[in-house]
């Protein structure tokens, strides 16, 4: 079964006083296990929200099509619900929470999706040892781990605690929204390192990006070009370079 | 015209013209008060300083004047209430309608505590020089009316150079049985003399089955040159209860009045705190949190009055409004014309959780000086919806999700108690209240 079908996805965003825009315009997308797909696309093409649509964020509308997950009508669950299934967004801007400590935040995380499986809490000593393990590879610092969520953070500390997160919470399905963007080439390595040691067979990725480089170091299975809310093209890898090369203009011209 | 054969609200008629065998000061004091009183009445919203907050309801409730004799209750029966402290870490003193029930008997010496009712007929001079010398209740109906009926309360008085060992926990119970409302005026008196120092600890709770109470305490506290004063405090009464507190604090040279106020339950709650800033390098710290939900009325009402020249002041208080409840925020500053290089600052930083929620901020700065650093802000808003959606999208639920950044939200104010029992006392006095009103009937979020 695929691990996420997703089926001529129309979807407007509530743009206030101008009512609602259309921005997805009939996508469709299909990750099996154990495969990873990049969406490629330039500015405004739709790619956050399609990660947003998909993680379940308020402000949208879905207009038509459908969004299944391991043969589950996602579109049906809350964002929470979406998470507990096994559902991870790394945000393109992690949110800080004053007041709330990570280590906290990460564990009250961990028990709700226990929770929901009926399994017990996680006990406290497994929990510390299981963030330091994961702290230490993907070199997030103990004292960020005591510090209030993202707050103080610097850009790739915050996309550091992203995989972090990513990691302990064991998703099947792991959305990047342009997890690279504000990286030096060291985080990134960081970041890819951390992404590429949750690769697995019975796990997927959509990386969202808009620029070929995060690629070289977490390299797709499936490449889609996204353009005015519509997926032009998909191939494999070499897609990527080709864009690198040529840029959208092509895209966006055909979309237009 | 007003009319002729009024009663006058809260003022037993025999005690209207003033008592008996009392020193001459003492009567001067309660006439003073009472006519205040008798010409401002009851405050309504017609009275600037009680703009939000009308106190014309309480004539419609049957109160009794505390004539004392209440029994405290049993130690479980406000165990859920009161701030959770080992009774043999801190000098623990139960007070029944403002009247101490039992005293510390193992003080240190160079400290004392006594009931205000003793020292008024056994050692008066002990208590002249300050008694209604403190605080200026002349603006302050309520106030006025607490000399006008002062019976009892307790007094601290704490020597020169003593620094105190433990904290005082004052566990203050309003309690009215059998169904008869009361109301009851208690008076304090705190002390510290050059050098002391001392952390005072309060809980204010309702005993079990208390028909309707109506506490109006006035605290009088002075702080000698180089003394420091923490003075912390839960108000976590039923909502049978009506609770005003006026507390006026002057401090000398360098003295410092660090204080923490946490109010979470009662039905009409207002604090009112007032400092005089009369010694160089002073500072006054007036901090707090509040939750207000369901009908509940809580007033924070500050004054802070920068007498002379570079003393600091720093307000901090946040508050969380959920359904049906009304949080008021009036904070003023004085800057008086010698006061240069005064240092205040003021915040308040309101939470709606409710479209049925109301939070009234009022700041006012009063500079005569010309070289000074005054800050003020005030900020009224829901919670974060990115906040919100960041939990979520980690597997939080909703409800548990808005727990979560509402605890945030007033334990950030929290942490201004340094780090140890105090502070983790009053963070559970927090998480209970998060728990009750989780597990309540009323909506989270709109």
């Amino acid at each position: 079964m695929a691990l996420l079908d997703i089926k001529d996805l129309h979807a407007t965003v509530d743009d206030g006083d101008a009512g609602p825009k259309p921005i997805l315009k009939g996508i469709s997308l299909t990750i099996n296990p154990g495969e990873v797909h990049a969406v490629m696309g330039p500015n405004g093409a739709g790619k956050s929200t399609l990660s947003n649509v998909i993680s379940g964020r308020p402000g949208y509308t879905v207009t038509g099509g459908s969004v299944t997950y391991d043969g589950v009508d996602l579109l049906e669950m809350e964002a929470d619900a979406r998470a507990r299934a096994g559902l991870f967004l790394a945000f393109q801007y992690p949110v800080e929470i004053p007041g709330v400590a990570t280590g906290t935040f990460l564990k009250t995380a961990i028990n709700a999706r226990r929770k929901a499986n009926g399994e017990p809490e996680i006990e406290a000593l497994d929990f510390l040892k299981l963030m330091k393990a994961n702290a230490k590879k993907l070199g997030v610092a103990d004292d960020m781990l005591k510090r209030p969520v993202n707050v103080g953070f610097s850009g790739g500390e915050k996309k550091r605690a992203e995989v972090l997160q990513m990691a302990m919470l064991e998703p099947r399905l792991c959305l990047l929204d342009e997890t690279d963007s504000g990286l030096d080439i060291d985080a990134l390595k960081v970041v890819a390192d951390g992404v590429n040691a949750l690769r697995a067979p019975d796990r997927g990725m959509l990386v969202i990006t808009h620029y070929q480089r995060l690629l070289d170091y977490i390299v797709p299975d499936v490449v889609h070009v996204l353009a005015d809310g519509r997926i032009v093209k998909s191939g494999d890898k070499s897609l990527a370079l080709e864009l690198e090369s040529k840029g959208y203009a092509e895209f966006t011209g055909a979309a237009a | 015209m007003t009319d002729p054969v009024e009663t006058i609200p809260l003022v037993p008629e025999t005690l209207a013209a003033g008592a008996n065998d009392e020193p001459a000061w003492l009567s001067d004091l309660r006439r003073a008060g009472l006519s205040i009183y008798t010409e401002r009445g009851l405050p309504t919203v017609k009275v600037e300083a009680w703009k939000y907050t009308s106190l014309a309801g309480l004539k419609k409730i049957p109160y009794v004047l505390d004539d004392g004799g209440v029994p405290a209750p049993a130690d479980a029966d406000i165990a859920g209430d009161v701030l959770p402290l080992p009774p043999e870490d801190t000098y623990r003193v139960t007070l029944v309608n403002g009247r101490p029930t039992d005293l510390p008997t193992d003080l240190p010496a160079g400290v004392r505590m006594a009931r205000l009712a003793d020292l008024l007929e056994a050692e008066p001079a002990l208590v002249k020089p300050y008694l209604g010398r403190i605080a200026d209740l002349s603006d302050a109906p309520m106030g006025a009316l607490n000399g006008a009926l002062m019976r009892d309360g307790v007094v601290i008085l704490v020597d020169a150079g003593i620094v105190l060992d433990k904290p005082i926990h004052l566990v203050s119970i309003a309690q009215a049985p059998n169904g008869q409302a009361r109301h009851g005026h208690p008076r304090h008196l705190i002390v510290l003399g050059d050098g002391a120092a001392a952390t005072i600890v309060e809980s204010r709770v309702t005993g079990p089955e208390s028909a309707e109470t109506l506490c109006n305490a006035v605290t009088e506290i002075a702080v000698g040159a180089d003394a420091h004063l923490r003075h912390l405090r839960l108000v976590n009464r039923a909502e049978t209860a009506v609770d005003l507190d006026l507390t006026e604090t002057t401090l000398a040279d360098r003295a410092t009045y660090d204080a923490f106020t946490l109010t979470l339950g009662g039905r009409l709650v207002r604090n009112e705190g007032r400092v005089r800033l009369r010694g160089a390098n002073a500072w006054a710290g007036l901090r707090g949190a509040y939750g207000a939900r369901d009908a509940q009325h809580f007033d924070t009402t500050l004054l802070v009055d920068h007498v002379v020249p570079d003393a600091r002041s720093d307000q901090v208080f946040k508050g969380v409004v959920d359904a049906g409840g009304k949080a008021v925020f009036q904070g003023k500053v004085i800057v008086r014309k010698d006061a240069q290089r005064t240092d205040g600052n003021q915040l308040h930083k309101a939470l709606l959780l409710s479209r049925d929620a109301d939070a009234y901020t009022k700041p006012e700065l009063e500079i005569y000086a010309d070289d000074v650093k005054c800050s003020h802000g005030a900020t009224v808003g829901e919670l974060d919806e990115n906040q919100l959606f960041y939990l979520m999208a980690r597997g939080i639920p909703e409800a548990d999700a808005r727990a979560l950044l509402v605890e945030a939200f007033l334990d950030d104010v929290v942490e201004a108690i340094p780090e140890g029992p105090l502070r983790d006392a009053f963070l559970a006095s927090v998480r209970a209240w998060q728990t009750r009103r989780h597990a309540s009937t009323w909506e989270i979020g709109a």
